[in-house]
């Protein structure tokens, strides 16, 4: 029997009540004002992603260091799949959403993320390159430890680069060792483990000592492991960030995860990044020289102290810069 | 007399979120969160027809959607109905999760996580939500319906209050954090908005 209307109170048998509401004529304006905000979000990230995208880091500086809802997200995904301890996931879910402790995560560029997290460069800042006359410079008297990578060249430091070449060869050596612990994760795509002439003469861009290695690690917060896609390099804020070899600049940008960055871009399709820097002395499409200042070292986006995260590709495959640069 | 009657009916609050979802969540966020949305009134619809009842309006808020429903309810049909909804999306954010474990895709696992949290939310003891309604149905069944209304107004105080400490210590400890905040006042007012009605009714009907 279907009843509308006055309910009886009777114990454990009353009828459902239903709620009539009649709309009355303001709340149609309020309608119709919201139905064109609503338009009009949805214009904006279609038709002017770049405008989009600006109000959203706009937003997201002024929420501070961004707070991570779809990290948040995901992680208590992970605690339903079983693949995590509740309560573990619980507290985690909390420090992405609220940051408690924001200063604690590095930026780690991750290749399978939804929407969210992709919108971390606003495409406005990126310039496309601009052709310019890349010129061969001499090797540079000044440069110090500048392993010149060329495969096969009979120069007089040989003797030199050969020994500086075995390093390297240790170097690829004790880096897969320090990544076995993480082997039944394998090798993340666009990542190479090996070593690839780069056949380019290339300079250290700054000096200083290694805070976070290139592979797989544990991940501050979560505890958990993820791969770091580029070298940190720890050094005094302000100190001089050089261009890695002869170039041209392909972007410069601010993001919330990798602050005020430079992109580079090199002969052989090489590419370099140099992010979390305090400053930026070029523009998109100027031309560089190999050792040339770009910028200076800083703590900009999710760094946890002054260090210049860098980042060397050569045709889209991320490298272990390590292999190419004498750190300490 | 026959009064004109709407009967799918969106709030302005909802057109704003969605509009603050899209510029800065993103489409693909948009719509996990418009799915599972579904999925859970979905839940409370079956349950409606499985008790016989038949939907006479939809009303799509900030907080979710409300369903009208009109047909012969026993305080525990009531509660099933209720529970129905965030029963949809546990077992939805469950069978994602198990699909995200084997198959390790990076959308299951949001998905998961974005059920998980309606469900959950969906059954927090105040009145707009259905574990308010659950929990009146309850409390009727057992005690009838004054009682109820008194344990409900105050389950809503306990958790309108809780969820206003909530938000201003997360907005104090990190200083700028207001999204907590912003989702108790919106529960605060929504409470105070069924609790006017049903007041209204009640004195309408039984004064």
């Amino acid at each position: 029997m279907v009843y509308e209307g006055k309910p009886y109170p009777k114990r454990g048998k009353r009828k459902k009540r239903t709620r009539v509401k009649i709309e009355t004529v303001k709340s149609g304006t309020k309608l119709l004002v919201c139905l064109w905000v609503l338009f009009l979000a949805i214009l904006i990230k279609f038709v002017f992603p770049s405008t989009a995208a600006n109000i959203q880091e706009t937003v997201l500086t002024f929420l501070e260091n961004s707070v991570d809802y779809s990290s948040a997200v995901r992680v208590l995904g992970e605690a339903v799949s079983g693949e995590k301890d509740f309560l573990e996931a619980i507290s985690q879910a909390y420090n992405y959403a609220f940051r408690l402790s924001s200063d604690e995560v590095e930026v780690y560029a991750q290749s399978e993320d939804i929407d969210v997290v992709d919108d971390d460069i606003p495409e406005s800042e990126l310039y496309y390159n601009v052709p310019s006359d890349a010129q061969e410079t001499e090797v540079d008297k000044q440069e110090i430890y500048s392993p010149d990578i060329q495969s096969g060249d009979e120069t007089e430091d040989e003797h030199v680069a050969e020994q500086e070449n075995d390093n390297f060869d240790d170097a690829v050596s004790a880096f897969i060792e320090s990544q076995e612990l993480y082997a039944h994760l394998g090798v993340p795509e666009n990542v190479t483990y090996d070593k690839p002439e780069l056949d380019i003469d290339s300079v250290v861009p700054v000096i200083g000592t290694v805070t976070s290695h290139f592979g797989y690690r544990d991940h501050p917060v979560e505890g958990e492991i993820i791969f770091h896609y580029g070298t940190d390099i720890g050094a005094d804020k302000g100190q001089d960030v050089l261009a890695f070899a002869d170039g041209s600049v392909y972007a410069v940008g601010d993001s919330s995860s990798y602050g005020l960055y430079i992109i580079l871009q090199h002969d052989n399709g090489i590419e370099t990044l140099y992010a979390h820097l305090d400053s930026v002395d070029v523009e998109g499409g100027d031309s560089i020289s190999k050792g040339e200042k770009i910028g200076s070292v800083g703590d900009s986006g999710n760094a946890t102290g002054p260090c210049l995260h860098f980042e060397l590709m050569q045709n889209e495959i991320y490298l272990n810069p390590e292999y190419y640069v004498q750190w300490k | 007399m026959e009064m004109k009657q709407k009967i799918f009916i969106i709030k302005p609050s909802f057109l704003i979120l969605a509009a603050m979802v899209i510029l800065f969540l993103g489409m693909r966020a948009a719509l996990i969160i418009i799915v599972s949305v579904i999925i859970h009134e979905l839940g409370h619809l079956i349950a409606i027809w499985l008790c016989g009842g038949f939907v006479r309006k939809l009303k799509i808020g900030a907080l979710g959607a409300e369903i009208f429903f009109s047909g012969s309810f026993s305080y525990g049909k009531d509660l099933l109905i209720a529970l129905s909804g965030p029963t949809a999306s546990l077992v939805a954010a469950a069978v994602s999760g198990s699909i995200a474990g084997y198959f390790t895709s990076e959308i299951a696992y949001y998905f998961a996580g974005i059920n998980l949290i309606y469900g959950l939310l969906n059954l927090l003891p105040s009145s707009p939500l259905d574990g308010g309604r659950a929990l009146y149905s309850i409390f009727s069944l057992i005690f009838g319906p004054f009682v109820a209304d008194k344990v409900q107004i105050f389950f809503d105080f306990i958790c309108c209050f809780s969820a206003m400490i909530a938000g201003i210590y997360v907005f104090s400890e990190t200083g700028r954090n207001l999204t907590l905040l912003l989702c108790a006042i919106l529960l605060i007012s929504n409470c105070c908005k069924t609790h006017k009605s049903s007041v209204e009714f009640r004195k309408q009907y039984f004064s």
